[in-house]
């Protein structure tokens, strides 16, 4: 497997919301409006590159037994640095992700590639992976929360699309229509996977 | 032997936790500056101080500080008090930093009410909230929050006073309990 296909592995085949269904307690909670979803993809994004970077290098220092513990302590190192990097820097979108910046550290998409990639492939493979994984994430989580914002809120990026005679429907804000746009969605992905191999 | 297996594994992860601290140390001393002075910004915003009193030029720390102490050992719910002026210099009432006492899903919502003199409510700004986003955070749009502005502080303000937003009640409910502590601090300590 050369290192393109580790990224698009990563983007398409393997995306990790729709095809692996890892990291869905942040993909549903959070996935409200578009700025939402996209700013927190790029946060996975970044702490998934810094911790498999780490993860790979240390892969041979780190002993087995105690690789678990090793990684949450990496990853949980990053997520902080990204959370006051964000207060810091990005303060309006830190307001907004609010509570599930830290939430990250427990995202199984970060833990999983640490512990199936990154601790068994050297480093600019994991680097590739962490990208791919991460825009993976960013892409698919941004394209949920297009479809949530636009039907339960009727605008995009805040902006107003659809007009004043639109009545949202509030469930899609709420968490039942995290669950059923996320279902729906992986369906429609599903069946156009399906009909490409056939 | 297996007890050197023991020493081995907890040496290494007692330093990987070691780095970890000294890179998150380091991170801290380089972010708390700059994120002492975006909270400051924030609160002191020039769009949050015309939404909390409307032809305020900026808000002064209230004079009497024994009184800011007073009131929050007694009320642990109090934030700040301050005094928002004109641009000539002119006291026009306060405002008044204070957490629900009924707590929202996401935690306690914190206001910013601005009181003019008469004691009626010139304006709210909400200055933190952890509310379900797009459903929870609608209390601080306008159409919610500006139905207490020109309320009087003088009386009760309940929740029968307001319409709540539907799907969103229990932040509805929060927020409008930071009001009433706003009302009990004006009563209490200011109005006199």
């Amino acid at each position: 497997m050369n290192n393109f296909d580790v990224f698009k592995n990563g983007f398409l085949k393997e995306n990790p919301i729709f095809v692996q269904l890892l990291g869905m307690c942040s993909a549903l909670a959070i996935t409200t409006s578009a700025f939402n979803g996209i700013g927190m993809g790029l946060a996975v994004t970044a702490v998934l590159v810094g911790s498999n970077v780490v993860i790979s290098l240390l892969r041979k220092v780190i002993p087995d037994e105690v690789r678990i513990p090793a990684f949450i302590i990496i990853i949980a190192t990053f997520v902080t640095i990204i959370d006051l990097l964000m207060h810091a820097y990005i303060f309006d979108l830190y307001k907004a992700l609010g509570v599930f910046i830290p939430l990250i550290v427990v995202n199984c998409l970060i833990l999983g590639r640490a512990e199936s990639f990154a601790s068994k492939n050297g480093l600019m493979p994991s680097v590739l992976d962490g990208v791919g994984m991460g825009l993976g994430f960013t892409f698919a989580i941004t394209v949920l929360s297009i479809i949530r914002e636009l039907i339960g809120n009727g605008t995009i990026f805040g902006f107003q699309i659809l007009g004043e005679w639109y009545q949202p429907v509030l469930i899609f804000v709420q968490p039942p229509g995290a669950f059923i746009a996320l279902g729906l969605l992986i369906g429609l992905v599903n069946f156009l996977t399906r009909k490409k191999k056939a | 032997m297996k007890n050197n297996n023991i020493v081995r594994l907890g040496g290494i992860l007692c330093l990987i936790s070691a780095i970890a601290a000294g890179v998150l140390a380091f991170t801290n001393d380089f972010t708390k500056d700059k994120i002492a002075e975006v909270e400051l910004k924030a609160s002191l915003d020039p769009a949050v101080l015309e939404m909390v009193m409307p032809g305020s030029d900026t808000f002064l720390p209230y004079e009497d500080t024994a009184l800011i102490d007073t009131i929050k050992a007694e009320n642990g719910k109090f934030v700040d008090l301050m005094v928002p002026v004109d641009g000539s210099g002119n006291q026009m009432g306060y405002a008044i930093k204070t957490l629900s006492t009924v707590a929202g899903f996401g935690g306690d919502i914190e206001l910013f009410i601005g009181v003019s003199p008469e004691g009626k409510i010139t304006g709210i700004a909400v200055t933190q909230i952890l509310e379900t986003a797009g459903l929870g955070t609608k209390v601080a749009e306008p159409a919610f929050k500006d139905q207490f502005t020109g309320k009087d502080l003088n009386a009760e303000i309940t929740e029968s006073d307001v319409n709540m937003i539907s799907g969103a009640t229990i932040s509805s409910k929060s927020f409008t309990s930071a009001v009433s502590n706003a009302v009990n601090i004006y009563s209490q300590y200011l109005n006199k």
